[in-house]
This record gives C-alpha cells, structure tokens and sequence, in this order.
C-alpha cells in the first residue's frame, strides 16, 4: 500500500481492471453479517455501553467464503461484503446510545420509530459521506490514516494471497454460541454467579456468565477495563454500603418513598446509586467533549477550508472507473427527502426547525466525524461527546426560543438521535471508502453497498432493542391514583403485556409522583385518568442499563425539565472530578459506576486474559495490531450475543416457550441444584454456593479458550 | 494526566553516583561544634513540633530549616564544611520527628478508658523512655535499610525533602546566587507568613462551603495560603499533587455532601458526643468538620491502613532483599575495605541494640503491665517496628515527609496489637496502657525512620559518613527527648482545665491521640466503626487497582482539602514551569526548586516562631496580657472586615488566592529564569 500522496496513486485494483464488485452474494452474505453484528451490537451496547468493530472479523469471514469465480479476482466482493456488514455496527451503536433514552425520558420504546431512526440517520451518513470523499479520502490520503479502514485494506490484499484465515472467527462463533447455549437453553450453568461478603453488609461480588462479555474485555485491553470495573466497585463496594450504613437510622430520604432501613443493595441502587451514576456519566461525558473541543474545532475549520478550495477550484471529476461518485443531483435529492421525511412523518412528531437542525449538526459533526475517524480511529472517536455537544446545542436553541418541558425533551432527542448514528455511520463510512479507495473500490458501487448496508441492519437492531426491552420489562400494579390530565394529554399509547389493553405511557417525577409512591414509569387508564400499572422497561434494568443513553437523558432533563434529584447528580458530577484528578478517562470509569458490577466483571476478567496472554506471547500491552485474540474474541462475541438475544426473545413469550424450555431442553439445569444439595452452601466470612464455583470455574475455562487461541500463528 | 504505571526500579545501583564531598576526601564531620548546635536545633524544634502537633495535629519538616540556620549560624564560628552542617541538620531534625510521634500517640493516655488508669503513666520518665526507645529503634532499623532504599533506588525514591536539604547544603557552600534563590525564598517566605498569620490582612484558609440546602450540601473547598504548600506541591508535582487532592475531592465533595444528605444533624451529634468529644467542641464545629470528626477521619483511618497494607505487600520483595543484603553484608565481615561513604553501624550492633532495648522494657518497672505484658509488648514494638520503620522511609522517599501517614500506621499497629491482645484473652481496660506504648513506640519510630531517611538521603548526596550520620541521629534522639517529655508534662498542667488537663482541651485537641485512645477504646471494648473502616479500604482497594499509588491518594483523603488543595496547587504550578522550560526542566536543582525549598522552610520557621509567639504572648485568648498578638492583628482584621463588608463576604477569601496566586507568580518568575545550575547532582 503506497503512502505517498493522492495524486500519483495506484490502488491495488487498478482503474483500468474490472473484477465483480457488486455481486448478489456479495451483498447477500454482508447483509447476513451485518444483521449479525448489528444485533450483537446492540446487545452489547445496551449491556455494557460498548461495542468492538466489525469490519475486519467480517473481512476474514468474506474471505474465507466468497473463492474467486473463472479465474477473477474476488477482492471487491470481498469488499462489498464488510462494507455492507460493517454499517451494522456503527448503526447499532449509534442507536443504543441514544434512543433508550425515550424510556429514561417517559416515552415507549417502539420498533418503528427505532428503525425509522436508524434508517433517516444512517442513510444520511451516507449521503453526507459522498462529496466528502474526494476531500478526505482522496485528496488528503497521506494526511488522514483512518487506521481501521486501512488494517482492513491490509487484511483484504492479505487475503488474496491466501494470508488470513477465518478459522478464529468461525471457532470463536462456535465456541461462544456453545458457552451461552449451555447456560441459555439447557441450564447448566447459573446466568449469574456470586459471592456475598457477610462481614461488608449490602455487599456482593458477581460476575454474570456472559461469553461476549469476556470477549469485549479482550478486545477493549486490561487497562479500560480495569478502570471500568473500578467504578463498579466505587459503587458496590463503597457507595451502597454507605447508604446502607449511614441511611439505617434515617428518616426516608428522596427520591425514594421508604426508609434505607429496610432496603436491600438493589433498593440503594435503585433508588440513590442509579442518579449518582447517572450524574458521572454525564460529568464525563461533557470532559470528553471538552477534552475533545480542539481536535473537533481543528478538524472543522481544516475540512472547510479545503470544501471551500474546492468549490473556488471547480473541479473536474474524472471518468476512471475508481472516481465515479453517486451523481450530485441523487444526493441533493435525498437528503431533502429524508428532511422532509423527517419533518412530516407522524412518529417523529418534528417540526421544521427540527428537521432542519438535523441536517445542519449532521453535516457539521459529520463532516468532523469523518476527520476525527482518519486521524486517531473509530475506536478512539468521541461519539458520545459530540452528540451531547449535539443535544446542548439543541437545547440551547430550544431554551432561547422557550421550548421547554417534555414534549421538547423527545423532540431533543430524536434530533440528537438521528445525528448520532448520521455521524456515527459517517466515520465507519469513512473507514469503508478508505478501505476501497486502498483496494480499488468503485466509489459509487460502494455508497450503493453502504445503503443496502443500512436498509438491512435497522430491521434487526429495531427488533433486537424492542425484543430485548420487551424481555425484561415488568409491569405490576399499583393501587390506582389519579394522575394530572396534562401528563396524561402528552403521553403516548402502549399496551400493556399483562392485560393487553391501552394505557398512556406516563413518567412521574420526583414531585409529580403522590407522596408513599416512588417515582417511575406508570399506565395511566385514559378513561379514568387513574395509574394502574408501574411498568419498569427492561432497558435501564439491571441486565440492559444503557449507559450512554441514560447520559443523554440526563443532560435533556438537566437543561430541559430540570426535574432531576440534583442532589445525586451533582454526587456523580463531583465523583468524575475525582476521577479526572487520579488521571484517568472518567466516562469509562462513570459508565462502570452505573453498570452493576455483575457486568463488568466479565469484561475484567476478558481484560485480565489479555494481559496474561499479551505478556504470555511477548506482545506490546494492550496493542492494536493483534490478529488471533481479537478475531476469535470477535466470533466468541458475535456468536454468544446471538444466542443472548434468541433465549431472551423466547423466554419473553412467555405463554409459548417459556414451560416448554424448562421442561424439554433444559436438560443439564439439573447439575447446579443438584450440586448445590449435594455439597451444601459454603458460609463464613464468604458465602456462596457450590453451583457458583462451578459458574466461576466455566467462565475460567472460556478465558483459557481465549488465551490459547491468541497464542500468535507459526 | 496520562496514566503511566509506577516506574520500573532502575537497573542496578547508581553506580556511576558522585556525590558532593567525593569518598576518598576526608573532611571535618562529627565535630563538637556541630554535635553541640544540632543539639541545640533539635530542643528547640523538638519543643515547637510538640506545641504544633498538639494543636493543630500538623508538623513540619524541620531538616532545612536547620540547614539554612546552620550554614548561616557555623559560619560565625570559623570555616564550616559541608559535612559539619549536614551533621547538625541531622541531629537537629531528629528532634522534630521525634517530637511528632511524642505527640501524635503519649496524651492518648489520658483518653484511655477510666479503668485503664493510663493517666498514672502519663509521667515525664515514662514518656522519656518510650520516646527514645522508639527514636533509637528508627535509627536502628535504618541502619540495614540505607543501601536499598537510598543506594540502589537512588534514582526511582526522590525523597524530596532529603534532596531538597542537600540543595540547601549545597548552595550554602557555594554562595552566591544558588543560595540566594533559597534565601530570597526564606525572606519572600517569612514576609508573606508574617503578614498572612501574624497580622490578618488576609484568610490564612480561604474556604468555600456550600451551604445545607444547596444541591451538594456542606462541598468543601479550601487551601490554607501558605508557602510550605506552595512549595511542598512544587516539589512534588502535578502527579502525585492530583492524587492526593482527588483524596480530598473524594472526602469533602462526594463523602461529606451524601453523608449529609444520609444522616441527620441530630445523629451526627450523638455519634460525636458517643466517640468522646466535648459538647462545647461539638457545638463549635460546622456541619462538615462534625462529619468529618464522626465519619471521614474513620473511612480515612480505614483507607490509609488498607493503602499501608497494600504499600507493605508490594514493598515486600524489597524488604525482603534488603534484609538478605544486610545478612550477606554481616557475613561477609569486610568491615575495614570499605569507603568512607559505605561505612554503617555494623550490622550485629544493631541486632545487639535492638534486643537490648527490647529486653530493657520487658524488665523496666515504671512501664505498664506484668513481665509477660511486657515481653509481648517488646516483641510486638520489633515486629511492627520494623514492618513501619521499612514502609515509612520507603513512604517519605516516594512522596516526603509532609505527607507520611504516620498515624494510619499507628493506627494498623494499634489494630495488629490489640487483635493479638484479645487472641489472647488479654483484652481489657487493664491492658490499654500496653497496647497504646507499642502504637506509641512504633510511631515514633516510623515517624524518626522517615525523618532518618531524609537524611541519610541528604548525606547520600552531600558525601556524607553513614556511620557518623547514624551516631548523630542517636544523639539527637536522646538529647530532644530530654525535652519533648518536659514540654508536653508543662503544657498539659500549665493550660488545665476542669479536667485536670491542658491536652484535650480546645486550646490542644491532640487530633491524632485522641484517635489513638479511640482505636484502642473502640477494639478493646469491640465497638470500632468496622462498617466505616471496611469503606475506606473498599475505597484504597478500588484506587489501587485503577493502578494509582493508593497510599498517596489515602492521605489525601484522610487529611483536610485546606492542605492538599494548596500543595494540589504547587504542583500546578510545577506543571506549568515544567511544560514552558521544557526538557531542561528535569534537573532538580533547578531555580524554581530552590526557591520552592526557600518556600518551604521560611513558612515553616516563621509558623514555629508564631507558635512560639504566641506561647510568650498568653494562654488563653481571652487573657489580657494577650496584647501583643492582638495588638498586631488588629488592623489587618479590620482591613479584612473592611473589605468584606464594603466588596462581599467572598472577599477575604478571593483576597487570600489572590496573594497565593502572586506568590505562585513569583515561584513561575524564579522558576524560569535562565540560571546556570551546576550541582553536585548526577544527571
């Protein structure tokens, strides 16, 4: 690959030579793989808050499975394949981080508008990335390393000379489907593991029996993720027993109803820890942004000055076949059309002013997207941070013309969200074009790939949030009360899962709630006007906390409603600070003060095999450039995440499969109770079960499958 | 801030070292000259330590400000070598650790439980022998540690004080414009502590508390103005600056505004008056120093122990190895081939003198408890003594002398001797006594070890002879000790109350032995605040595998934010200069360190000299020959009123920063001025 500058490069392909590029089964299999991911994604980010990139593991899959046809080479398929399969990635995490925060906000999350989201934002990356092209990718080829995109260049041409090998991926799918499978479906294994600390009260140690988990904390290196479950352990090791400890004597102390007295650790959290974290995401997002400011200052006025040499200079596109870009006129014309979409069509419930500020934050933090991705990588790119800039800016506008309240809290975020994933796919894009311009991509093939990339992840990642959310939500009564009509007026229709009749869909307050009754999500009868239902959605749960989408919740309540328990939020604010000073990034060390600590324990221990392998085989710490963990992590994430989602989604239908399950396929759920009988509960000092060993004892062994499989290749 | 992990230790010894005085030049040393000044220094700053100490439970580092004094002061009487002056800080400074470890442990015989009857052995001979057994064990368990600790790391241990002492030697000898730095750092120094403390025209701590009602209620933030900080967070950097004041955000903005919001008002004060505090002290308190006194100090107790703990297991192949050499180094017996600058008490002297000790307290009738009492109390004291004595120089080589958790040491002493009493079957108020002479003993031997390091670290660099510096040290302790017992006997009579007691009275709350007495109370009658404990090392635990030094985070949590804001700040400062000079900004005699040392010890000779003040002046401040002081601190209370009234009430505060940033200006003025810097330094 020459690095030298634009003008006199050769890609691999040359213009001159045609090979297949957008062929069916090219795209058939990218759409496949990217609906994989994309779902895994999802779970991931929903989880965790994180979420490891797709484009090479999907790039050694291509590889393996498209062989070159009568005598042609097979490298732009192979290329249309992970560019197709890689927006699933981007997409779904730009999604998670940010529509959840409809639920935090009192909103429904529903499978329409979440797709309609990912759809309007992902196709507008697209368009946006288009004339971008020439300017960052072309024009600045010696300057702007996008480093995924280039790795994966590398990858491709390696793979044509017979240099890759899946076999890591395909392993790693079989070996994490295999490990989720034993605990989802047949029971073997416990879903959560745990010890508790008698002498520390309110305290537990747990790790969840999450494959994809372990494989996240692999790819993500020990030094991320020992600082993530530190902040969990500030929460559960430090925060909750002070509440508990301290709050014993106490009167009830909002936001909550009841004493601390009678709470257990989940009560605390619930009710006090879940702010206080909710409050230090936030905090750390706004540092990133503000740590980011000169990079995303430095990127705009660089891409504008060189946009605006550009149009001065008129230039003339050439006729080669690896310059034809997607016509000018398609572009003007979908993106007016995707404005206009977004304007009328009734779900968004937009308004002009709305739909136009969506265009302009997406060309702006689109354009910075796209730079920021060429100069330190996708991974390292402060999506959260600039689209918190996004929701301020949003926001701001909205409080200087004196839209407050919660009807602009949902307009603010769908703004926002649109934007996020608009600038997220933006930056994959970039990384996608990258790729191609190295290999010999044609242009326009491309941005047609990364369209049917988009139309068939949004199908996926809408579902997979919905079934998700839909799995662990819990609805129970309540003894009616009536609630106030204008709540009820702006709050939107949802059947219940219990009974299965309409209700509204409204979120009381601190003060809005009656005294005794705890603040939350509640079905309002609109006949009566009375709550009858508080429904607790899956998403900020304990399995689905949604990190980043709770943080943008946050910061539009904070400058919107302001009907926050500051209190808390300010204790977070102060925690991150805190942070800051020990010289860390304080968003990842805040998102493990929100997670419970059952969920990042796993990613520790991910972490922890990392740095025995690393040290093991003689690698740098935490390196980038590390083929055989990190591919075989990334089939161990793909195929358990799957799996994850499928026993949720079946285990949500409760009237179908749930007895079904427990009785025919569950067959091993037999062995943790029998052991536990067998051998007794161990107490002390430390108290858990014989069933748990056995849980921490097959997660250990997973993490060894890991640590072999990083062993480098002969 | 990127996060580094700690530093590898450098490969082998710094063999390639020179010091000042190179080994084969033989100068005068141990002269009586400086034997008899350091001892003068060491009563003097002995004295004054215990005063501070008992007062405001602080003390400061005394070895430079003998420096500056002796150069000055030998001068007078003929030519004086470098090595003369480096003996006279070595012995004068041993009286100040001294003096604080007296002070931080012995008055909690006076807080004991009721049946303990630990006030009969609140006696001058009693204190004596405690005091210089603990001081001499320090010097005597430094004796093998010296070739690991300051030898083999000199370059990974900076012990900033000892280094900065060696600078001062050093530019005192030399004259001219290196010693200027310094002494125009004393006299900037003295001028702004004098106007600062002695007349008021400015807060010595500008604070800011939110107030009850606010969204983070009773946040904390505060710096005490003064130039020692300024100067100590100069030396130590920005690094290890952040660190510890992310201790106190975490103490005085997370803790104290949640427990604030967790626990009424009402129970904070029943949980004081519980601990054993005075009603009228309670009622004098704001809200967060009342949570503070109740919850903070514990969790912090409970972070500094765990950080200890964690500092000592880490250190352990250290220790180990060190001890090995030292056995290596005895079996070799090679004694007469070494050079003058490798030359310790030999190792079976001290093996020798430390069981000698120890069996001289298990026989001496004055002491508290029965033969086996005290057999297990002479066991124990060697034990954890040299467990702390080992972690403490190691402590002050990383981070100085200011910040050394003496008392969270004491403290896991206090808790190991107590758990093993009550193993035992030895619990009881009778025993009280006992267990408080091992915490008392070791603390002071911790807290002389630190101070011994410092200045084996400065004859390390200066050229020094080990074994004289060692003698001297010996000296030292037993000289100050004459007097370190006096001082505390004459104040707790001379200012008693209706107690009986000066010490434990407002005029001289004793912070740290009345922690002390509380630990002991609290594991022998088994009602200690684990649950407050377990949070702070949860806490230490969570800083340490985030891969930050726990230790200096514990302290910071566990100290007011009044200090570690400033020093917080000094290493701003110290950032700042380093990023304008650029690479040349590595060497460590550089002007701005000169100055910072000049800061330094001009801060900490005028605070003494106001304390003394304020001794000759009057008790109580409410007496009327209180004139003097009052006299001189009026107009600038009346400025600082003036102002308040007439620009708000913020405006004393904003007036002290505003001094602070003007003395930090002035550091950043000296600090870059291009100055030909030729140490006696290795590079």
């Amino acid at each position: 690959v020459s690095e030298e500058a634009g003008r006199s490069f050769t890609p691999h392909v040359p213009p001159g030579e045609s090979a297949p590029e957008l062929t069916f089964r090219a795209i058939a299999l990218g759409a496949v793989l990217g609906i994989v991911f994309g779902a895994a994604s999802t779970y991931l980010a929903l989880r965790v808050g994180i979420t490891t990139s797709a484009s090479v593991p999907i790039a050694v899959v291509a590889i393996a499975i498209l062989k070159r046809r009568r005598g042609q080479r097979a490298i732009l398929e192979h290329n249309v394949t992970q560019t197709v399969g890689s927006a699933g990635e981007s997409v779904a995490a730009a999604v998670v981080f940010t529509v959840p925060a409809l639920v935090f906000l009192g909103y429904p999350l529903e499978v329409g508008l979440t797709t309609l989201i990912a759809l309007t934002g992902g196709v507008l990356g697209v368009l946006l990335m288009v004339p971008l092209r020439r300017y960052l990718i072309v024009k600045e080829h010696g300057v702007l390393r996008y480093p995924e995109g280039k790795a994966c260049a590398e990858i491709l041409i390696a793979g044509e000379k017979g240099g890759t090998t899946a076999r890591k991926v395909f392993a790693g799918l079989a070996v994490g489907a295999g490990f989720k499978a034993v605990q989802a479906f047949l029971g073997g294994v416990k879903a959560s593991a745990g010890a508790s600390l008698d002498f520390f009260k309110g305290t537990r140690l747990a790790c969840d029996f999450e494959p994809p988990l372990l494989g996240v904390g692999y790819i993500i290196g020990y030094r991320t993720s020992v600082v993530m479950v530190a902040g969990s352990l500030l929460a559960a090791f430090v925060i909750v027993p002070l509440v508990l400890l301290f709050g014993a004597g106490s009167p009830p102390i909002p936001p909550a109803a009841a004493a601390i007295a009678g709470m257990t650790a989940d009560d605390v959290w619930e009710n006090y820890v879940k702010h206080i974290g909710a409050g230090a995401v936030a905090a750390g997002g706004i540092f990133g942004l503000i740590r980011a400011l000169p990079t995303i200052g430095s990127s705009l006025t660089a891409s504008f000055r060189s946009l605006g040499a550009a149009f001065g200079g008129a230039a003339a596109p050439s006729t080669a076949r690896t310059e034809r870009d997607t016509p000018l006129g398609i572009l003007v014309a979908g993106a007016i059309g995707i404005t206009v979409f977004i304007w009328l069509y009734p779900e968004f419930r937009m308004n002009l002013a709305g739909a136009a500020m969506v265009l302009a934050f997406a060309f702006i933090f689109g354009v910075v997207s796209s730079r920021i991705t060429g100069e330190v990588g996708s991974t390292s790119s402060p999506l959260s941070g600039m689209t918190i800039g996004v929701l301020m800016a949003t926001c701001g506008v909205f409080l200087a013309v004196g839209w407050q309240g919660s009807v602009y809290s949902r307009l603010a975020l769908m703004i926002g969200a649109v934007v996020c994933v608009a600038i997220s796919n933006a930056g994959t894009c970039s990384q996608d074009l990258k790729t191609g311009y190295l290999v010999g991509a044609t242009p326009v093939r491309q941005q047609g790939a990364l369209l049917i990339g988009v139309l068939s992840s949004v199908l996926a990642i809408g579902w997979t949030a919905y079934l998700l959310n839909a799995a662990e939500t819990v609805e129970e009564p309540v003894t009616p009360f009536a609630v106030a009509p204008d709540a009820i007026a702006r709050a939107e229709e949802i059947a219940a899962r219990e009974d299965g009749r309409l209700y509204r869909f409204v979120r009381l307050g601190a003060g809005e709630a009656p005294q005794g009754v705890e603040p939350g999500n509640f079905l309002v009868d609109p006949s009566t006007g009375e709550a009858r239902w508080r429904r607790s959605d899956g998403i900020g749960s304990d399995r689905l906390r949604a990190p980043q989408a709770r943080l943008m919740s946050v910061v539009i309540d904070g400058l919107l409603t302001r009907s926050l328990p500051w209190d808390l939020i300010f204790l977070g604010v102060a925690i991150a600070i805190f942070i800051e000073l020990l010289g860390f990034p304080s968003l990842t060390f805040s998102v493990g003060v929100y997670l419970p600590l059952s969920s990042t324990m796993p990613v520790f221990l991910g972490g922890l095999v990392r740095r025995i392998a690393d040290r093991r085989y003689g690698r740098a710490r935490d390196a980038e450039e590390e083929p055989e963990g990190v591919l075989y992590s990334s089939g161990v994430i793909a195929g358990a995440s799957i799996l994850a989602i499928v026993a949720a989604t079946l285990a949500f239908d409760t009237e179908r499969y749930k007895d079904g399950l427990h009785t025919t396929v569950a067959i091993l759920r037999g062995i943790p109770a029998w052991l536990d009988e067998r051998l007794g509960a161990i107490t002390g000092p430390i108290s858990l079960l014989p069933s748990d060993i056995l849980t921490f004892g097959i997660l250990g062994l997973l993490g060894y499958l890991i640590y072999r499989a990083a062993a480098p290749r002969r | 801030l990127a996060h580094e992990p700690p530093p590898e230790p450098a490969p082998g010894p710094a063999g390639d070292f020179k010091p000042y005085i190179p080994p084969e030049v033989e100068v005068p040393e141990f002269t009586p000259k400086a034997v008899i000044f350091g001892s003068i220094f060491g009563i003097i700053f002995g004295a004054s330590t215990v005063y501070l100490a008992l007062k405001a439970g602080l003390t400061v580092s005394a070895s430079i400000p003998i420096a500056v004094l002796s150069i000055s002061v030998l001068r007078l009487f003929g030519r004086a070598t470098i090595l003369e002056n480096n003996i006279v800080q070595t012995i004068g400074s041993a009286g100040e650790s001294v003096a604080a470890g007296v002070a931080f442990t012995i008055p909690a015989l006076i807080f004991l439980s009721p049946g303990a009857n630990g006030v009969a052995y609140f006696e001058y001979l009693q204190i004596m022998m405690l005091a210089a057994t603990g001081g001499v064990l320090g010097v005597l368990f430094m004796v093998p540690l010296r070739r690991s600790l300051i030898v083999a790391e000199h370059r990974t241990l900076p012990y900033p004080e000892g280094t900065a002492c060696a600078e001062v030697l050093v530019a005192g000898e030399k004259g001219g414009r290196m010693a200027s730095l310094v002494f125009g750092g004393v006299i900037f120094a003295v001028i702004y502590k004098l106007l600062n403390t002695v007349f008021s025209f400015w807060k010595e701590a500008p604070s800011y508390v939110t107030p009850r009602a606010s969204v983070l209620p009773n946040a904390t933030v505060s710096a005490e103005v003064s130039p020692e900080y300024l100067g100590v967070g100069y030396i130590l950097g920005p690094r290890v600056g952040g660190i510890m004041v992310a201790g106190g955000i975490l103490s005085w903005v997370v803790l104290i505004p949640l427990l604030s919001l967790l626990v009424p008002e009402t129970r904070v004060v029943q949980d004081l008056a519980a601990i054993g505090h005075p009603d009228a002290t309670i009622q004098k308190w704001s809200e967060p120093k009342r949570l503070y006194e109740a919850y903070i100090r514990y969790i912090g107790a409970g972070a500094v122990t765990m950080a200890g703990i964690i500092t000592l297991i880490r250190t352990m192949p250290t220790i180990v190895r060190s001890l090995r050499e030292s056995i290596a180094a005895l079996r070799k017996r090679e004694a007469g081939g070494s050079l003058r600058t490798e030359r310790d008490i030999p190792i079976s002297v001290v093996a020798v003198g430390s069981l000698a000790l120890a069996l001289v307290l298990a026989v001496l009738p004055i002491l508290p408890g029965g033969f086996g009492g005290k057999l297990l109390m002479a066991i124990l004291m060697l034990v954890f003594g040299f467990l702390f004595v080992t972690v403490s120089s190691r402590i002050v080589g990383l981070i100085g002398s200011t910040s050394n958790p003496i008392s969270g040491m004491t403290i896991a002493t206090l808790l190991g001797t107590c758990l093993v009493f009550i193993s035992l079957g030895m619990g009881g108020d009778a025993n009280q006594p006992i267990a408080l002479s091992v915490g008392a003993i070791v603390c002071i031997a911790a807290a002389n070890a630190g101070a011994t390091s410092q200045d084996l670290k400065t004859g390390y660099l200066v050229g020094a002879t080990p074994i004289r510096q060692q003698v001297g040290l010996v000296i030292g302790v037993l000289v100050s000790t004459l007097v370190i017992g006096l001082t505390i006997k004459w104040l707790d009579s001379t200012y008693a109350d209706e107690t009986g007691h000066g010490i434990g009275s407002a005029r001289f709350p004793a912070p740290q032995a009345t922690l002390m007495a509380t630990v002991i109370k609290g594991v022998m009658s088994q009602n200690l605040p684990w649950g407050y404990v377990l949070v702070g090392a949860g806490l230490s635990l969570m800083v340490y595998l985030s891969g930050v030094s726990p230790l200096a985070w514990a302290v910071g949590a566990y100290l007011p934010i009044s200090t570690t804001m400033p020093i917080f700040l000094g290493g701003l400062v110290r950032g700042l200069v380093d990023r304008l000079r650029g690479a040349e900004a590595k060497s460590e005699v550089s002007p701005g360190m000169l100055f910072a040392t000049g800061l330094v010890a001009g801060g900490a000779l005028t605070g003494i000299a106001t304390g003394v003040l304020q001794w000759i002046d009057s008790p109580t401040a409410d007496d009327p020959r209180r004139t003097l002081l009052r006299a001189w601190q009026a107009p600038g209370e009346h400025f600082q009123e003036g102002i308040a009234s007439s620009l708000g009430a913020h405006a004393p505060d904003a007036l002290g920063l505003l001094c602070f940033a003007i003395m930090a200006a002035a550091l950043v003025g000296v600090a870059l001025r291009r100055v030909s810097v030729r140490g006696g330094e290795d590079r």
